[in-house]
């Protein structure tokens, strides 16, 4: 991993892709390994969204080269088995950034409102 | 805590499938993956041992795309990619070959998948399509088992079973309706059938709305008289443009259908194909109505329905027969005399459409894998030549530090560019066959307007290209690896003798190229003489010089039967005096024809007991006099039909021969009487001739029995014309069509075609998958030939100094062109060895697509291992050539 002089700022990495974002939210409360964060980003979208294994490590490779996760340590799973895992949470850029997108995002949702595009699609 | 279990074979695959991720990120990640996979596969798969199989296509997919975007994230940042792109700039000649090759060979692969992804894997274009089932009686005891389900047995499967949503049946026929306009008339195809038709079907209406549920509109009894109830129809959406310019306002409104009012209520979306592409009105029909001048209701004996059946949600076929066949059963029971031996069929529907497609369409899918092997192994030998010309490159840059697995990386980038360039000019020929397939438009082949370029066609063509990529790259990226450092260095450039391995690494080549090639030729040779025997039949009748067309009178103004005989013969006696015409028949099914009122019934000899349900059946058409005639078929005894045979004498009929040999063996049938049970009362027919058969249902089905009747004594409104004539036939369609205006201009003739074309639409699937066949047989061969023209130019060249040698020792120029040329019959007798073995494994599942040919023909067999074995020859000397004409001592000189 190479050292960069400085931390870029969090608006570098906005827009997020959804797998990425979802990926920083299941990693907002706890830190977790792999296939816990399949599991809590299935959970929390209700089943709607499923990440494939090869997808969610791509992108931690890739958060954790751009430092918006780091590994905290190898420990065994409490959940599943004995087998050791890895688990991951989110450095300070990293909250800067889902803040930034979420910020972003409820930009966009008050602007959809403004524009009445949710009409009927909301519960009042 | 457990310990860990053993892993299944799903997480094998799973982990082999790992080995394509870039080695750090499969360290690193690898384990933590397969646990995840394991872990999913545990939640899903219902019985521990079988968990993975279900979650291993989706994880596969996503890792394959995982793997592409490493590679190329790894490209991005290497020197790899740049230098490949340098490499094949510097040599565009060998880059052009080997990409044109992968061109034919992806190309051919992802049009013939287009078509397996629309015919066999798209799901049906209804709702919930794996619901879906057809129904279909069965008399086990005779082996017949796709009989249609009769209108009496359909209601008690209706009403009593218990794992279906909704059934729906549906007459088959003629099936016509003659649609007449402020200007114009016209017949339209229509089909008669049950208020839930839709409902089974699953697919509403794009405007207006389909019959509701249960509605009892209009019926027709079954003399297709129409008996009552409000007329509600509704419409194709061609038909809607075709004829409305799709004006939403027609739904409400009436259309005049055979000379009556009907109300159009819905208009059926375009994707909308059943029960036939070509559907253009559905009119409601209830079968209780319709049979209330039976004595018993609807009939169970009379076996002429098509069935469809919804299941309910999580019922299974098994089930659902297990259902039906439990009532049939009853059904034999209280009606013995209809039911006896009679049972239920159920098959998915999808197998009931694509079902018969599926073999021939996955053996072609097999003969274009061939070819691109064969592609695979072309480019690899290519390579290996290019890799040997780049010895000194990769022993420099060995000696310079590089490692190994660094060359290997860098020439597999080379391949897989190579690869995905292939697969995109692969795209270009793919495009092309497909436009020729769609041209071609193979009768018997499914689901075929589907057919297009889709998304998932094209990532089949992409991970094909990266597939083939690494395939022709892996072999000579590992042998140029193994250079020795030493050595290369020394060498002085070109001509760098090889070790033994590259040189069986190359010979491995041809004798593989070879044998796909035998393999692909062995099929085409058996399917070619297969076809040749088809159009050898004899189809029992002249169809040279015969125009044919369909008049169906409507109901309305041809009430009576002897309105219908009066326009018949006077239409035959019209055409019979125009200029050019030898001959005029009419029949209510033509052979090979796609309509046709075609119907067989039971029958059993005079004096006999009727055997009741289990009664062999015949079929039956009704004639005019001037048919046997017009259409040359045979008499073989007794006579014809002449135009005294009229309904007030005695009833007579003319059999067939399979029907004569069948009921009176060694005796003269002329005189018996059978007994047809024909709709509503059975009554006997002398037999007064007997015609040679034909091939009704296309040449390579054996004839059945068939039952000719005059037409006038039973006069049927639909009937198909033939008409010999002196010139060519399809010159006389209009004069013909004048003749029928004039009689009645609001009868308009349709399905106009000569009996010649019939023919050939009846053997185009056959002629559809030679023709393929045989063009990729060329196209393997040619490959296998130019392969084996490079390889063996490279042997020479790389012999140079050995051959030079030997003729300075006193080799003539015969000598060595007798050893360059024997060393190509080897291999290729080698090659032809194994794939003459492999023919005969892969032959015999795909026997039932010969026609009088076994799959072991040992005509075919023998012909292509000459053929082979010729073209190798023919190959190899332009090398021999070149290798005799050597000048020893300059060969000598060259080291």
């Amino acid at each position: 991993m190479s050292d960069r002089p400085r931390r870029p700022p969090a608006d570098k990495f906005i827009p997020l892709s959804p797998a990425v974002f979802d990926i920083l939210l299941a990693l907002c409360d706890e830190e977790r390994h792999g296939y816990g964060i399949m599991q809590e980003v299935e959970r929390r979208s209700g089943g709607q969204v499923r990440l494939r294994a090869g997808t969610l490590y791509r992108a931690l490779a890739r958060l954790v080269d751009e430092r918006l996760a780091e590994e905290s340590d190898e420990r065994p799973a409490p959940d599943l088995d004995d087998e050791r895992r890895r688990y991951y949470r989110l450095t300070d850029l990293g909250r800067q950034v889902v803040a930034a997108e979420a910020r972003r995002l409820a930009g966009l949702l008050r602007a959809a409102r403004a524009k009445k595009a949710l009409r009927g699609a909301e519960p009042a | 805590m457990s310990p860990a279990p053993s892993p299944t074979p799903a997480e094998r695959c799973y982990r082999a499938l790992l080995l394509l991720l870039p080695r750090a990120f499969r360290r690193r990640h690898g384990e933590e993956m397969v646990r995840a996979f394991r872990d999913e596969g545990r939640v899903e798969g219902a019985r521990p041992g079988r968990g993975g199989w279900r979650a291993l296509p989706a994880a596969g997919l996503d890792l394959l795309g995982t793997a592409l975007s490493l590679w190329l994230d790894v490209l991005r940042h290497g020197a790899d990619l740049r230098h490949a792109i340098r490499v094949w700039r510097r040599q565009p000649g060998h880059g052009l070959a080997a990409g044109l090759t992968l061109a034919l060979g992806i190309g051919a692969n992802t049009a013939l998948f287009s078509v397996i992804d629309a015919v066999l894997l798209r799901p049906l274009p209804y709702g919930e399509p794996d619901r879906l089932v057809a129904l279909w009686d069965t008399l086990p005891a005779q082996g017949r088992d796709h009989e249609p389900p009769s209108p009496g047995n359909f209601l008690d499967w209706t009403g009593k079973n218990r794992t279906f949503d909704a059934m729906a049946a549906w007459m088959d026929g003629s099936g016509t309706s003659t649609l007449h306009g402020d200007r114009e008339s016209a017949v339209v195809e229509s089909v008669k059938v049950t208020p839930d038709f839709f409902r089974v079907m699953g697919v509403p209406a794009a405007v207006g709305r389909t019959f509701a549920p249960g509605e009892r509109g209009a019926f027709f009894n079954v003399a297709d008289r129409y008996t009552g109830g409000e007329r509600v129809v509704v419409m194709s959406h061609a038909l809607w443009t075709r004829r409305f310019g799709a004006d939403p306002s027609v739904v409400g409104r009436a259309i005049d259908l055979d000379g009556a009012p009907w109300r159009v209520i819905g208009v059926m979306p375009a994707s909308f194909d059943a029960p036939r592409p070509t559907t253009d009105l559905w009119l409601p029909w209830d079968i209780v109505p319709s049979f209330a001048e039976f004595a018993g209701g609807p009939p169970r004996d009379f076996r002429f329905l098509n069935v469809l059946g919804r299941l309910k949600p999580g019922v299974s076929v098994p089930q659902a027969e297990a259902d039906l066949q439990s009532i049939a059963a009853a059904l034999a029971e209280q009606h013995p005399k209809a039911n006896a031996g009679w049972s239920v069929r159920v098959v998915a529907l999808d197998e009931e459409i694509v079902g018969r497609a599926r073999p021939a369409i996955l053996a072609l899918f097999g003969a274009v894998g061939l070819v691109l092997l064969i592609a695979c192994a072309n480019v690899a030998s290519l390579q290996l030549a290019r890799a040997a010309a780049r010895r000194r490159e990769m022993a420099v840059r060995l000696a310079l530090g590089a490692a190994r697995r660094r060359l290997v990386a860098q020439l597999l980038t080379e391949s897989l560019l190579l690869g995905l360039v292939g697969g995109a000019a692969g795209l270009i020929v793919a495009e092309g066959a497909l436009r020729a397939i769609l041209a071609a438009e193979p009768q018997g082949l499914p689901r075929l307007a589907e057919v297009t370029l889709s998304g998932r066609v094209l990532a089949f063509s992409a991970a094909l290209s990266v597939l083939t990529g690494i395939l022709f790259g892996l072999v000579p990226a590992l042998e140029a690896s193994r250079t020795p450092v030493a050595g290369a260095l020394q060498e002085s450039g070109r001509g760098a003798p090889m070790g033994p391995r590259a040189r069986r690494a190359r010979r491995f080549l041809i004798v593989s190229e070879v044998a796909l090639a035998l393999v692909l030729l062995t099929g085409a040779g058996l399917l070619m003489r297969s076809f040749l025997r088809v159009m050898a039949v004899d189809p029992g009748f002249d169809p040279q010089g015969l125009a044919v067309m369909r008049i169906s009178l409507d109901h309305a103004s041809y009430k009576t039967g002897a309105q219908s005989r009066e326009f018949y013969r006077a239409l035959t006696r019209r055409l019979e005096a125009l200029p050019g015409v030898l001959g005029v028949g009419a029949v209510t099914a033509l052979p090979l024809s796609p309509v046709g009122t075609d119907f067989s019934r039971p029958y059993w000899r005079e004096g006999e007991p009727d055997p009741g349900g289990t009664a062999a059946k015949t079929d039956i058409r009704m004639v005019t006099p001037g048919y046997f005639a017009t259409m040359r078929m045979p008499l073989r005894r007794g006579r014809g039909f002449t135009a005294d045979d009229g309904p007030d004498r005695p009833r007579i009929a003319v059999v067939n021969e399979t029907l004569a040999q069948r009921e009176f063996p060694g005796r003269d049938p002329v005189g018996q009487r059978l007994v047809i049970d024909y709709r509503g009362g059975a009554y006997p027919y002398e037999i007064v001739g007997v015609v040679g058969n034909t091939r009704f249902r296309g040449l390579k089905a054996e004839p059945r029995p068939e039952l000719f009747i005059p037409h006038a004594q039973n006069p049927y409104l639909d009937l198909s014309l033939v008409v010999r004539t002196s010139v060519e036939p399809a010159a006389m369609f209009r004069t013909v069509q004048r003749e029928i205006a004039v009689l009645d201009p609001l009868q308009p003739a349709y399905g106009l075609v000569t009996m010649d074309d019939l023919v050939r639409r009846s053997v185009s699937a056959d002629r559809f998958a030679t023709v393929l066949l045989a063009l990729l047989a060329g196209l393997a061969l040619s490959l296998a030939a130019t392969g084996i023209y490079g390889v063996l130019s490279f042997l020479v060249a790389q012999r140079t100094h050995e051959i030079g040698l030997r003729m300075a020792l006193g080799a003539t120029g015969q000598a060595v062109v007798r050893m360059v040329m024997g060393e190509s019959l080897r291999l290729t007798l080698a090659g032809s060895a194994i794939g003459l073995l492999v023919s005969l494994a892969l032959a015999r599942p795909v026997a039932h697509l010969l026609y009088g040919v076994t799959p072991d023909d040992p005509v075919t067999f023998g012909g292509v291992v000459v053929l082979m074995a010729g073209v190798a020859l023919v190959a190899a000397l332009l090398p021999a050539r070149r290798a005799s004409r050597l000048d020893p001592m300059a060969a000598l000189r060259q080291e």
